[in-house]
């Protein structure tokens, strides 16, 4: 799941791939902005074929958050 | 149906195009779909080499090759030709004064360019009284909008750069224009992401209807009303009969405006939602009304090739917000970035649409409104890293006004590269909003911004009574 997201997260910022490490913030260590999050929400909404809930993902701030909450949604 | 032009195959124009084209077709003056702008350094330049550079630029980049072609039923259609040999003439302005410089390349912004079958957008190397030197752009907004001008400029520097520095790379491929449309179209034409996004967008319309904020209080509201003989209707028409515009620019110095972006930066939000939150404030103040709705334009450049396909991909929707003054300016904040954020969710969705759902669905009439204004916010500035490299070289950029526009006002806030400010750009429509009126916006504007973000547990009827 790590992977995948990495791949995808990589078509959004301009970063190593050895920067999407789990500890990773998506604003302050990978430079997201919230339309940038926003519309990776999309992607991974149709890639894993899952629905997103707003409220769910206002407290996701690195990638290992955003993991696990995927791993939940497709479990 | 056309399918091919001059041997390019031809694609339908995008909703973000569709936007601009609905309403330049609307208006006698076509100049209104222009941007004009200049970009110029405190160097000597070679404009031979620039030249050269700049020619490479428009062949690196689909969007600025873009045509246009209507068809023999009128519609409209787009393709990108091969390649680009632009006329790139030079102009020197240095043995007259700044002013006679800008009023020329202010005059050259409100010239409408042909449409058809031509490039759509014309570029002039040019030297100022000041000692800067550099490149005046005229650009149809059908092809271009900030996020992609500054791309485009920005490129043209940065192979110049190359040329004529030592240890400046040459800059990243731009993305294909033409693979980015083919996205977008797929979207409209019918997709899973089109339904939820059409599904979110009527569901907001429906949840109650809007009403109008003056500038100046609820004026024209009362009118609207009066003539109507309705009393309780919540549109109003805010144009005039003219749309010859000017722009009135304010400037935030460097040091307010950090006080601004650091605050930001710490809690976790845009500018926009503080220039939200600030605007509606205001109207809230002036009008008595919790209920205030604002259109927000959005980028809609998310992905790494998004940012670099140029053309114009900018959405703008209605940002209503019902906050009453009880709430905390904090408070406030969040609320606006949460609606930011589900909007941001949805915004692929075509503007044309939302508003002819939400003209059907409360029957309004055509000119009548719920929204005083439309604000855009550009983060993107000029700075580069590669062109940080060139040590302390000053560059200044200005927009020119084309003369006119089909909007009562609209608000642009862009960064200043000169002195790391704040320019608060407003196009107004002159016979619709005068420059008396703006000053006192733009005044009680960061009034309430900066009395919040020192105070943002204060209610915001506490702050209207501070203010």
């Amino acid at each position: 799941m790590l992977e995948k997201l990495k791949e995808i997260i990589l078509n959004y910022v301009e970063v190593e791939p050895e920067a999407v490490t789990p500890e990773a913030r998506f604003m302050e260590d990978l430079g997201f902005t919230s339309f940038d999050f926003m519309s990776m929400l999309g992607e991974i909404e149709d890639t894993f074929d899952v629905m997103i809930d707003q409220q769910e993902t206002a407290d996701i701030r690195t990638v290992q958050e955003a993991v696990d909450y995927l791993e939940k949604l497709t479990a | 149906m056309m399918k091919t032009r001059k041997g390019y195959t031809v694609y339908p124009l995008t909703a973000a195009q569709k936007f601009h084209f609905f309403y330049m077709d609307a208006c006698e003056n076509k100049a209104v779909v222009n941007i004009g702008t200049s970009l110029t350094i405190e160097t000597e330049l070679d404009f031979d080499i620039l030249r050269e550079c700049i020619i490479e630029a428009y062949n690196r980049s689909e969007a600025m090759r873009i045509q246009f072609a209507k068809d023999k039923d009128g519609t409209w259609y787009q393709y990108v030709i091969d390649k680009a040999e632009p006329e790139v003439p030079f102009v020197d302005f240095s043995d007259g004064t700044m002013e006679e410089a800008e009023q020329a390349m202010r005059k050259w912004t409100g010239i409408p360019m042909k449409r058809q079958d031509c490039l759509m957008s014309k570029i002039t190397m040019i030297k100022m009284p000041d000692g800067y030197s550099g490149v005046y752009l005229l650009s149809d907004h059908m092809i271009m909008d900030a996020q992609s001008l500054i791309c485009f400029l920005r490129d043209i520097i940065e192979i110049y750069s190359h040329r004529v520095y030592d240890a400046v790379p040459y800059p990243k491929e731009m993305a294909s224009y033409i693979e980015q449309i083919k996205k977008d179209l797929a979207y409209e034409a019918g997709s899973r992401a089109r339904e939820r996004d059409e599904a979110f967008f009527r569901k907001l319309i429906e949840a109650g209807e809007p009403i109008y904020n003056g500038i100046d209080g609820t004026k024209k509201l009362e009118l609207a009303r009066k003539k109507s003989g309705n009393p309780n209707q919540r549109t109003a028409v805010n144009v005039s009969d003219s749309v010859e515009s000017d722009l009135t620019i304010f400037h935030l110095e460097e040091e307010p405006t950090s006080r601004l972006m650091n605050f930001c930066h710490k809690e976790h939000f845009s500018l926009t939602c503080l220039l939200l939150l600030g605007l509606r404030t205001y109207f809230q103040k002036e009008n008595g009304h919790d209920d205030v709705s604002i259109n927000t334009a959005i980028a809609r450049r998310a992905t790494l090739k998004e940012k670099r396909c140029g053309g114009t991909r900018i959405h703008s929707f209605p940002f209503r917000t019902v906050i009453p003054k009880e709430r905390t300016f904090m408070e406030a904040l969040r609320e606006i970035r949460d609606l930011q954020n589900e909007i941001f969710r949805h915004a692929n969705y075509d503007p044309v649409a939302y508003f002819a759902y939400r003209g059907k669905y409360y029957k309004t009439q055509p000119g009548q409104t719920y929204e005083p204004m439309s604000l855009t916010y550009q983060p993107m500035t000029l700075k580069e890293q590669n062109l940080e490299k060139l040590g302390d070289i000053h560059y200044k950029t200005k927009w020119y006004p084309n003369g006119a526009t089909t909007q009562a006002m609209y608000l642009t806030v862009m960064h200043r590269p000169e002195d790391n400010g704040l320019d608060f750009n407003f196009e107004h429509q002159v016979k619709a909003v005068s420059e008396g009126q703006l000053e006192y916006l733009y005044y009680y504007l960061c009034k309430i911004m900066f009395k919040g973000v020192e105070n943002p547990n204060l209610p915001l009827g506490d702050i209207m009574k501070l203010i």
